[in-house]
């Protein structure tokens, strides 16, 4: 039922109730009605009667006929054309109103429409400009949103990929399993190194089979950016390399020849050759053998050659897309796949470095080895790791148990894996990564399946980042060793071995100054890392920026916000840091509320281990201790490199005879001290 | 007694030519044809000296060196690793492994007779 009846019905009531309330007074006194009571019951009827009329002649009307304006308005199509006048009656100024506003409304979208169109316009252009630029480019080159459809491309993707149309897949063209890696691991990356890198995280390449014509292509993919948007899409450059991949065979086939198959008669001849030469008074009987090995290598030899110039050697071929990736998007790859494949877990310790490969073949090979390694070891619980070596990366699976034996690894070599270019086996992948794994056993009763890799072509870090690691001094050595002295205890970890416990070691960043004038709770910035069981736990970290007013206006949270943060993701492990002056703030709050948490200074324990050395700043005890790692100007990348020279130092305290947490508690607190040197942090 | 030396490898053209140079040098030399072979060899009598390919049918060399390396009873048996396989990492895995020495094939002749002397004359 509409309002207008609703009133209407509410006057008819009103004037009902008014015509019979004479009536009914004089019938509750027990009187008899007249005409004295019939007049007021009439005008009373008469008057709301009136009064209805008014209402629904001067407001409910006109406001009726306004709405219904207003709608007629509303839906045409030209929003821009005036709304029309109405009359005011009783409405007094809402109709002038309600025009204004529609006017302002009308003048909004004419403007709105106007922009709208100039970008349309721009967007065309710069289309064109981007047309004209891309037409005579070799390279094909496609723009697709995240979910692959195509938003642009050149003339000469449509050669190379076939039909192209705006809005359509490109996985109808290119395998969807190859755009999915290179997205993923560039996501992976951007994640991983986006804020270092400023979100520049480069491009991803890969290699596919067009759908069009069986065609070999070289794809090489790059992130597009929006502001507050993150990752919209991408570009992916297609290269066809067909010819060099036909071409590349009979090269990779003589670089195995002349790397491994010729050594072994060339090996034979050569032996047998300096036998004859340097031992001429030798027996007939083993002269004659020596002339005859002679004669069936120089054949060998000879059948090898004559099958390298026929070209009847098993190719393998090189025209694989080797680039440089980040140890973390091979890992985020990996570990999803295992999780959703194998129901395995993986953890990555330790810190990720920059190798150089094909990723999707690599992913591929991982795969197969964690799938042999699951099914030999009963395990679903694997770490992975990468340590930097002198001419190779090498990236460790590591397992609790015993180490692999190399003819059952090579028999998982053999295994059959599907890359983009075809299938081939685990060994083919790792050979074309000039790659040879082997197991070995590790301390703590682990195992790890070692696979060198190539290390990237880019510096694993920058000499810049080894600068600038050094901090104002915080506090007098005297006041630091004071402030540890009063920390270092066993707590519940009395006993226990340092390989086996755990730790968090954490960077906190205050204001310069701010430590030596008690103003401890200054803390702008917290990284932390956990170590467990001698492992370092990089991906799970802890890493705030910390608002400096108590609101955390800023957008950052204030310090009462990440503190219940912090002491969660540390839980009951001891505190390690660098110079524990930044971390006091941290501590005190905690010992407020009644908890001491056991707390070690890595500073202390390299004075512990290198009591001759003068400097015991962050950046010299990891030199001394043959560490080059990371990016160390944040905060997260001290506490990761705290934990890494801790790590190390717990080394070379067991050389010292010092395994136990409460061993080393007793040799910090029996330290001599050298006191009135300031502290470099 | 006679120091002995157990050559390992599946080409007989040049084990002729290890073996006489291992005689030469006035040493007892035992060959085996493959991996399993060379196992069985150390287990009846254990060798001074191994000279041991790595590509050899049933077990490999890495395989061999590393059980060998396992078994504590056979831990003072030296061994050279003779392959074909040249590559840095190849010789880094054997070195890994276990291995006292890596020669990649061709090899001279006396040089091997220099290393067998090394660590048989200490």
């Amino acid at each position: 039922m509409r309002d207008r009846t609703w009133i209407a019905l509410t006057f008819f009531g009103l004037a009902l109730a008014a015509a019979a309330a004479p009536f009914a007074a004089v019938w509750w006194l027990g009187q008899p009605a007249g005409t004295s009571q019939a007049v007021p019951s009439l005008v009373a009827a008469a008057l709301l009667a009136f009064a209805w009329w008014r209402v629904d002649r001067l407001i409910l009307e006109p406001g009726g006929r306004l709405a219904e304006a207003l709608e007629t308005w509303l839906r045409t199509p030209a929003l821009d054309h005036p709304l029309h006048s109405q009359p005011k009656l009783a409405l007094d100024g809402l109709p002038d109103a309600i025009r204004h506003l529609a006017d302002a409304a009308c003048q909004q979208r004419r403007g709105l429409r106007q922009v709208s169109r100039q970008a349309a316009e721009q967007a065309e252009e710069q289309r064109n400009w981007l047309d004209v630029a891309l037409r005579h480019l070799a390279e094909s080159v496609v723009v697709c949103d995240t979910r692959h459809r195509i938003l642009f491309h050149n003339a000469a993707a449509v050669r190379l990929l076939g039909n192209l149309a705006e809005g359509h897949c490109l996985s109808i063209q290119v395998p969807r399993a190859a755009l999915d890696h290179a997205l993923d691991c560039l996501r992976a990356r951007l994640d991983a190194l986006g804020g270092r890198l400023g979100g520049d995280v480069g491009t991803a390449l890969f290699s596919c089979l067009i759908r069009q014509g069986h065609r070999v292509a070289h794809g090489q993919m790059s992130l597009v950016q929006v502001p507050r948007h993150g990752v919209t899409g991408y570009v992916a450059v297609f290269r066809d390399v067909s010819e060099d991949w036909a071409d590349s065979a009979p090269h990779d086939a003589v670089a195995v020849a002349l790397t491994r198959d010729l050594r072994g008669p060339l090996g034979a001849l050569d032996a047998a050759a300096q036998m004859l030469g340097e031992y001429p008074d030798m027996e007939r009987t083993d002269r004659a053998r020596f002339i005859k090995v002679i004669g069936e290598e120089c054949a060998r030899l000879r059948h090898r050659v004559d099958s390298l110039a026929d070209g009847r050697v098993r190719p393998s071929r090189t025209a694989w897309p080797m680039a440089d990736l980040h140890f973390t998007e091979l890992f985020a790859c990996v570990s999803a796949s295992l999780r959703q494949r194998l129901d395995i877990n993986l953890t990555m310790v330790g810190v990720p470095l920059w190798l150089h490969g094909d990723s999707q073949s690599l992913m591929e090979a991982f795969l197969a080895l964690f799938a042999a390694l699951h099914i030999h070891t009963g395990r679903s619980d694997f770490d992975m790791e990468c340590l930097l070596g002198d001419r190779q990366v090498y990236v460790d699976i590591n397992w609790k148990g015993d180490p692999i034996p190399d003819g059952r690894l090579g028999a998982w070599l053999e295994g059959g894996v599907s890359t983009q270019l075809g299938p081939q086996t685990v060994r083919d992948v790792l050979e074309r990564h000039g790659s040879q794994p082997w197991s070995l056993a590790k301390r703590g009763g682990f195992a790890a399946l070692r696979l060198p890799l190539p290390p990237s072509r880019r510096p694993q870090f920058t000499e810049e980042e080894w600068t600038g690691l050094g901090s104002p001094p915080s506090l007098t050595e005297a006041d630091r060793r004071e402030e540890l002295l009063r920390r270092s205890t066993v707590g519940a970890f009395a006993g226990r071995a340092l390989d086996r416990m755990p730790f968090v070691a954490v960077c906190a960043v205050l204001p310069p100054g701010a430590v030596q004038s008690g103003d401890r709770r200054r803390i702008t910035a917290l990284g932390a890392v956990r170590i467990e069981d001698g492992r370092l736990l990089t991906a799970g970290s802890f890493e705030r920026r910390i608002s400096a007013t108590v609101a955390g206006s800023d957008g950052r949270p204030p310090l009462p916000v990440v503190l219940p943060q912090f002491w969660t993701f540390a839980g009951d492990a001891v505190l390690v840091a660098h110079d524990i002056g930044p971390c006091l703030g941290l501590l005190e709050e905690r010992e407020a509320a009644g908890t001491i948490p056991p707390v070690l200074d890595t500073m202390e324990l390299s004075r512990l281990l290198d009591p001759d050395a003068d400097d015991h700043g962050l950046e010299a005890v990891a030199r001394r201790l043959g560490l080059r790692v990371g990016d160390h100007r944040t905060e997260i990348g001290k506490a990761l490199l705290a934990a890494e020279i801790l790590l190390r130092q717990i080394e070379h305290l067991r050389e010292l005879g010092i395994v136990r947490f409460d061993q080393l508690i007793e040799a910090v607190r029996s330290q001599p001290s050298r006191t009135g040197a300031p502290v470099e942090g | 007694m006679t120091r002995s030396v157990l050559i390992v490898d599946d080409e007989p053209n040049i084990v002729i030519s290890l073996e006489f140079l291992v005689k030469q040098a006035g040493y007892e030399a035992r060959i085996a044809r493959d991996g399993e072979a060379a196992l069985a060899a150390v287990a009846e009598r254990l060798p001074d000296l191994i000279l041991l390919d790595v590509m050899m049918p049933k077990r490999d060399g890495y395989d061999v060196c590393q059980t060998i390396r396992a078994n504590p009873d056979w831990r003072g048996v030296r061994i050279v690793m003779l392959t074909a396989r040249g590559r840095e990492i190849d010789r880094e895995k054997g070195y890994a492994l276990g291995v006292d020495d890596y020669v990649t094939k061709p090899f001279s002749t006396r040089e091997v007779a220099e290393l067998i002397k090394h660590y048989l004359e200490p």
